[in-house]
């Protein structure tokens, strides 16, 4: 019975994944693991690593609202940076520096404002949705740089070097600061936890009825969905998840301030990762995680012209392909199995 | 006693009225772009700082090229002329020339897209406009202080400001009596209820829609160049100029110009009582006040249109 119901697994896993698909996951994760020991990688290049699994986790979370329930929301800066700043003001008052407590207190920071934006904002779709949110993220934006007193203002707020279960992680590695030590693997741990629940809830009847809500809400609605419910429902998933990559740009970063975590340009390079990677699959908002920073800071080397670069890639891509990464890719292996059976029949 | 306090008030009411101007100049267009021609332009607010710089530096070449030559008058006169007509009619060319190639394709999309889209054009604009003005603050207050200042019990207060709120005020105006008294403006607004339908009767829809188009930008530009001598410019600003043209959209509703009229009125006078009386909260107010009224009222306060 237990053979039976392996076999079941592996074949339910294999019918979801493809045979070839999780080998190239497994892969990819033990790449990831092992990626600050492999010949080459030095502390820039697992900075950078740390960064894209950080921006993928919140793309991830935002592609919950743009891919899954039809919402876009130009205010998570609000719960990317709410979570941000939560965990480097916890540190300034409370001197709270255990790392194992800061992000839970971040996320949590983060899914109270979606509970309170979310609920408001999901009174409203489309435009409306998405100008909702933009300005009660902005109000909070413009708070945290006018509360200097409590908040530094622009100058923000420095994050010191957290301990993990109260070990100091820098001095525990031995030399410290090398390779941001076991800090890499919290995100990085961080990073396949999301990725399995919002797996997870996606696949789950939870997933399916946002998928219903989004291709038809009056047909949603009509099947006795609520659909304000849900849609409020998603608003949290996707802003105590969003929270969590906050929460560790906050850590990797060392410093947050309004203008990098709390300002609308930053819920827009969110909804840019997503749709650069492309919505329509689950895993497209990693591939444009990773893309976003890679040309960013392919471009920021060339110039400091970085943001045109940005801007033009983002133009052309919802012009030219608005499925994305993924869209590219879809295509690609279309054409490969178009190309293998003409050949074939000739 | 009662003067200091009747003047405080009124400095108050025209810091209010002048920053109800550039609101109106800045978020009328893109009511109107959006209202008319259903197309929500995020870019829309970066037009203002591009007619901001232009002004700087037509007016420091024209302080450079003849400044001492001419009098009072002659200098006022070409400074008019460069401020209300030179700068709007230039960057309604970039404006035509962005519309043909970049807005174009994305008329079509979804709203969504539209959004996104547009905000990778605004990132385009902002390093453009980096790239030729550079990154440091840039003034040009020749205009403001050669019309000078007039005197209040315990303060002065500029010409200028006061100018900037009657050029205003006529623009309003004049774009009152187009959509209420005009064959064109009356066509414009028919193609907001059906721009189809408008096209059976033989009417020219593309060229109207251009025209809908450049004003909404050439207002805008205007409001850059009204801003100018009065203040400075930075590439930044472009960004937040997008939040407070989102907030008279959102506050009078989408596509209306009465709306956006009561609109700035409202937010500037906020702003201007706010940051008087509770400095701390002047913006956040706006956008308190902003998030109040979608929830009361989605269309905003004058907004007919469904979205």
């Amino acid at each position: 019975m237990s053979q039976d119901t392996k076999t079941g697994i592996t074949v339910g896993i294999r019918q979801r994944f493809g045979n070839r698909s999780s080998a190239v996951g497994a892969l990819l994760l033990v790449g990831a693991f092992a990626f600050p020991y492999l010949p080459g990688t030095g502390q820039y290049e697992v900075f950078l690593l740390g960064q894209i699994l950080a921006f993928a986790i919140a793309a991830l979370a935002y592609n919950v609202l743009l891919g899954y329930t039809g919402l876009l929301s130009f205010g998570h800066a609000a719960f990317f940076g709410g979570s941000a700043y939560a965990v480097g003001l916890a540190m300034q008052y409370y001197g709270m520096t255990e790392l194992l407590l800061l992000i839970p207190f971040g996320v949590l920071v983060a899914g109270t404002i979606a509970v309170v934006i979310g609920f408001i904002s999901v009174r409203h779709t489309e435009v409306y949705y998405a100008l909702l949110m933009l300005a009660l993220a902005h109000l909070i934006y413009v708070l945290t740089v006018k509360l200097y007193t409590v908040t530094g203002g622009t100058d923000g707020v420095a994050i010191t070097t957290p301990t993990i279960a109260g070990v100091n992680y820098l001095t525990a590695w031995g030399y410290a600061g090398y390779l941001m030590g076991i800090l890499y693997y919290v995100i990085l741990i961080s990073f396949v936890v999301t990725v399995v629940l919002l797996w997870t809830f996606m696949h789950s009847p939870f997933g399916l009825t946002l998928k219903t809500i989004r291709d038809d809400p009056e047909r949603a609605r009509a099947i006795g969905i609520p659909v304000r419910r849900y849609r409020w429902y998603a608003s949290i998933m996707s802003g105590l998840f969003t929270g969590l990559g906050g929460a560790m740009y906050a850590f990797l970063n060392g410093h947050v301030t309004p203008g990098t975590v709390l300002h609308w340009s930053r819920s827009g390079e969110l909804a840019f990762m997503t749709v650069l990677g492309g919505t329509g699959w689950f895993f497209g908002p990693i591939t444009g995680a990773g893309a976003f920073i890679l040309i960013r800071s392919q471009a920021q080397q060339l110039t400091e012209y970085w943001h045109f670069m940005m801007g033009l890639v983002l133009f052309l891509v919802i012009v030219f392909e608005p499925e994305g990464i993924s869209g590219i890719g879809a295509r690609i292996r279309r054409r490969v199995r178009d190309w293998r059976g003409g050949g074939g029949e000739q | 006693m009662v003067q200091q306090i009747l003047s405080e008030q009124l400095v108050i009411i025209l810091n209010g009225l002048s920053g109800a101007a550039t609101l109106f100049l800045l978020g009328t267009g893109l009511s109107l772009i959006y209202g008319m021609l259903n197309f929500l332009n995020l870019a829309h607010a970066a037009f203002l700082p591009l007619g901001a710089y232009l002004a700087a530096s037509l007016i420091h070449a024209t302080v450079g090229a003849v400044g001492g030559t001419l009098g009072f008058v002659g200098l006022f006169v070409v400074f008019l002329v460069l401020l209300l007509v030179v700068v709007p009619a230039v960057v309604s060319i970039v404006g035509l020339a962005m519309e043909r190639t970049a807005f174009k394709p994305l008329y079509g999309i979804e709203d969504d897209y539209q959004l996104l889209a547009t905000f990778g054009i605004i990132l385009m604009m902002e390093d453009a406009m980096k790239f030729i003005w550079g990154g440091e603050p840039v003034s040009a207050t020749a205009p403001s202080n050669l019309l000078g200042t007039f005197s209040l019990p315990g303060g002065t207060y500029p010409w200028w400001s006061v100018l900037t709120i009657l050029v205003t005020a006529l623009v309003a105006g004049t774009l009152y009596y187009f959509f209420e008294a005009t064959r064109l403006g009356k066509i414009t607004l028919a193609m907001a209820e059906d721009e189809e339908a408008v096209g059976f009767t033989g009417i020219d829809t593309r060229s109207i829609h251009l025209k809908v188009f450049v004003i909404g930008i050439a207002l805008a530009a205007l409001g850059g160049a009204l801003y100018l001598p009065t203040a400075s410019m930075t590439t930044g600003l472009a960004l937040e100029f997008v939040i407070l043209a989102f907030a008279v959209l959102v506050i009078g509703g989408l596509g209306s110009l009465k709306g956006a009229i009561a609109a700035s009125l409202i937010i500037g006078m906020v702003q201007a009582y706010g940051s008087y009386y509770v400095p701390v909260l002047e913006l956040a107010l706006v956008f308190l006040l902003m998030a109040t009224i979608m929830l009361i009222k989605p269309t905003g306060l004058f907004g007919e249109i469904e979205a």
